[in-house]
């Protein structure tokens, strides 16, 4: 499951980043890597998607999100 | 000898806070050799030593994703410094030791400073620095920059030389875990000792990471011959970013297991963050607030605009003074209504750059701004960019200089280059003086329906330059989407934000004389006749000669002249229509009466009104404000981008589509009118 598709106010745990070099560079630099835990707390059509990981609110591109593959933790 | 230490942290992290509680008024702001970006230096002085601070950019990390973090790599590698203090917000210490971890590996003395200790009291965190120093080796702080009373420790730290650089041991056998044989095959074709205070440890991360500054510091000491070598090994190495930062959080855990206690609860959004980051209510907060920011510009810069506007009334007088004096008319031409008028304009705009620096500053400072870049990321993507790309356009509706300085946020040059590009059909707030007098002169309340029509050709103009610019400036690795953290909201520092208002106003007004100072002689000599009739002088020829070609685009000789007036200051265009047609002054004498006596507008409206059609004022008000902006904006884009042949290439782009536009106005008004 990718990052757009996770439902707001669950919790989930980063599998995998992909894209380019560059991406995962910056990515990484807010924190995000692979075991990450994180909140959605915004999810919505048209904005980017919310989330707070590593006790940080993140603001992240959809069609970057699509890059990210996660799974839920309950 | 005196020492020098540099201040090392992520945005937020508390680094100018600390910088300006140390240096006072002890400092300096610059530009990095060679990058538009902002050098702060300082010192101050420790028991009878002099000790120099620089505060690095604040970025995220070491990578070399941007200018910023190019800059602060090599001045940490240039070993300029004795310490590197860097700093973490122990209320997200995980997170922001992040530039801790992305610096072990490099040997050069540091020390960690766990800021906004207080903040993490009481979200309940306990945080045993002692235990995360003997992990480190390298002295570990705990500390509050706003409070400059537990300074003393930090202090006496600082002025004892440190030696010791961070233990990257544990970081060595992540990596050795993660990658097996690949560390050690790496490391083998590196230089055994590595580059200079750069260890085969930092190195085979930022290779893994493929940096391309490491690659090529890399090649160059180790010749291509090992270096294809080298790279047969990391082609075979995928998804290294993400590889290397699970390590280097794998060791960030390990420093901070049994260091931290966290009782506290998550994430607590304030009911307002809900609203400012809503789908419905985001949009129209963003707006009213950036409106209120807008007027609060305008506010703030009234001393120094009325000042600059007051200046110019005295030329009358000095002129006077100087023809008794028996003084050349050239000379007292050039000088009274070319420089002096030249510097009012220059100080009223100034004074709006100060103004919107401090309300935009503001905005950005209390975690405002990333909240209007969420809210509208929907917006720019559509013309290439990115949420952050919104600040530009907004503070352009002051001014475009404003503007392209605001672009400094964005993270790449063809971003920025591609947001000045587009924040260009933006009118800045002098258009709307000339657009707003002519326009009802002519069309009564139906400037209204002009408004309009301007609005929907700029929605057009912006979509048809970003697919011109866009294709040419933003390749797809350069279309990077957001990722953005949006801080905790923050009490404002007004003293650092009304310090840094009168930096950003100093260098625009620096800039603003020479060229507006260059502009208006060569004007006022041009226009000068003897008679004083404007048609005798060598401009009012040249237009004469040229007009059949400029009626094409709807423009006489003398709305010509004023459109190309208006590049040195907008609101110039009334003052040269005021002269050009009433023939008894020279053109600059006209700007400066205009700009010290606005109101007065009889005169000019009269003969507007006889000597225009309709048609050619449309045509005029349309060439007027689809136009590049003045030449202070020019000269403030030059030296943002650093690029004469983009920023010329623009330039002439709008040239043309202003042209475009007003012979299409004037073409189809002819048919209506």
């Amino acid at each position: 499951m990718n990052l757009t598709e996770a439902k707001e106010g669950t919790r989930g745990r980063i599998r995998s980043v992909g894209g380019t070099p560059e991406y995962q560079r910056r990515i990484t630099s807010v924190g995000l890597t692979p075991g990450c835990v994180f909140n959605v707390i915004q999810n919505r059509t048209k904005q980017p998607v919310l989330i707070y990981a590593r006790n940080t609110q993140i603001a992240l591109d959809r069609s970057d999100c699509e890059k990210i593959e996660t799974e839920v933790v309950s | 000898m005196s020492s020098a230490i540099a201040l090392l942290g992520q945005p937020n992290s508390g680094k100018s806070t600390l910088f300006n509680a140390l240096t006072g008024a002890h400092q300096h702001v610059g530009n990095w050799p060679g990058k538009t970006v902002e050098k702060n230096e300082g010192s101050f002085d420790y028991e009878g030593k002099k000790i120099k601070v620089i505060d690095l950019p604040g970025t995220y990390s070491l990578a070399a994703n941007s200018d910023e973090e190019i800059v602060t790599r090599d001045y940490i590698a240039g070993q300029e410094a004795d310490t590197v203090c860097i700093l973490a917000d122990s209320s997200q210490l995980e997170r922001s030791l992040f530039m801790l971890a992305d610096y072990a590996g490099i040997r050069v003395p540091a020390l960690l400073l766990l800021n906004m200790m207080d903040v993490a009291k009481v979200q309940g965190k306990n945080i045993d620095a002692k235990k995360i120093s003997k992990k480190l080796g390298i002295s570990v702080i705990p500390f509050v920059a706003q409070d400059k009373k537990n300074y003393n420790e930090f202090l006496s730290t600082v002025s004892a030389k440190q030696k010791a650089y961070p233990d990257y041991s544990v970081l060595e056998e992540e990596y050795k875990k993660e990658f097996g044989e690949k560390y050690a095959d790496v490391c083998r074709i590196l230089p055994e000792n590595g580059i200079g205070v750069y260890s085969p440890c930092w190195l085979f991360a930022k290779l893994v990471e493929k940096d391309p500054v490491a690659m090529q510091l890399v090649e160059d000491k180790i010749g291509s011959g090992k270096y294809s070598e080298l790279n047969k090994i990391l082609s075979g190495i995928k998804d290294g970013s993400s590889r290397t930062g699970s390590c280097k959080f794998a060791w960030i855990d390990a420093i901070l297991e049994g260091s931290v206690k966290d009782s506290g609860s998550g994430l607590l959004r304030s009911k307002f963050d809900r609203i400012a980051t809503s789908k419905r209510w985001g949009k129209p907060l963003a707006i009213a607030i950036m409106l209120g920011a807008l007027i609060l510009s305008i506010i703030f810069g009234i001393p120094f605009m009325m000042l600059g506007s007051y200046i110019p009334g005295l030329a009358a007088p000095v002129a006077d003074a100087l023809l008794e004096a028996g003084a050349h008319p050239l000379l007292v031409t050039v000088l009274c209504d070319g420089i002096w008028t030249a510097v009012g304009f220059a100080l009223a705009m100034s004074g709006y750059i100060f103004g919107a620096s401090i309300a935009f500053g503001l905005l950005e400072e209390v975690g405002y701004m990333a909240r209007i870049s969420y809210v509208f990321d929907n917006t720019m993507r559509k013309l290439g960019l990115h949420g952050k790309a919104v600040m530009p356009f907004i503070c352009s509706f002051g001014c475009n200089i404003a503007g392209s300085s605001g672009t400094r946020v964005l993270d790449t040059w063809s971003q920025r280059m591609t947001a000045i590009a587009l924040s260009w059909v933006v009118p800045c707030g002098s258009t709307w003086g000339v657009v707003g007098l002519i326009g009802s002169v002519f069309f009564g309340p139906g400037v209204i329906v002009v408004i309009l029509l301007m609005f929907a050709i700029s929605a057009l103009h912006l979509f048809i330059t970003s697919k011109v610019f866009g294709r040419k400036l933003l390749k797809p690795s350069d279309r990077t989407g957001i990722i953005m953290e949006l801080p905790p909201y923050h009490k404002p520092r007004w003293g650092a934000l009304a310090k840094h208002g009168l930096i950003k106003m100093k260098e625009a007004l620096k800039r603003a004389l020479i060229v507006i100072t260059l502009i208006s002689v060569a004007l006022s000599l041009l226009s000068y006749s003897e008679s004083g009739d404007f048609t005798e002088s060598i401009l009012g020829r040249i237009g004469e000669a040229i007009e059949p070609v400029t009626m094409f685009f709807g423009l006489r000789c003398q709305t010509f002249i004023a459109w190309i007036g208006s590049m040195m200051a907008k609101e110039g265009a009334l003052g040269v229509l005021a002269s050009t047609f009433s023939r008894d002054s020279s053109v600059m004498h006209a700007l400066a009466t205009m700009k010290s006596n606005p109101v007065d507008n009889t005169a000019l409206v009269d003969l507007l009104k006889t000597a225009l059609t309709k048609p050619e004022a449309l045509s005029f008000l349309f060439a007027f404000y689809f136009n590049m902006p003045c030449l202070m904006a020019l000269s403030a884009t030059l030296h943002e981008t650093r690029s004469k042949k983009w920023t010329f290439l623009v330039a002439g782009y709008y040239v043309v589509m202003s042209l475009l536009i007003a012979a299409i106005v004037y073409h189809v008004a002819c048919l209506i009118f």
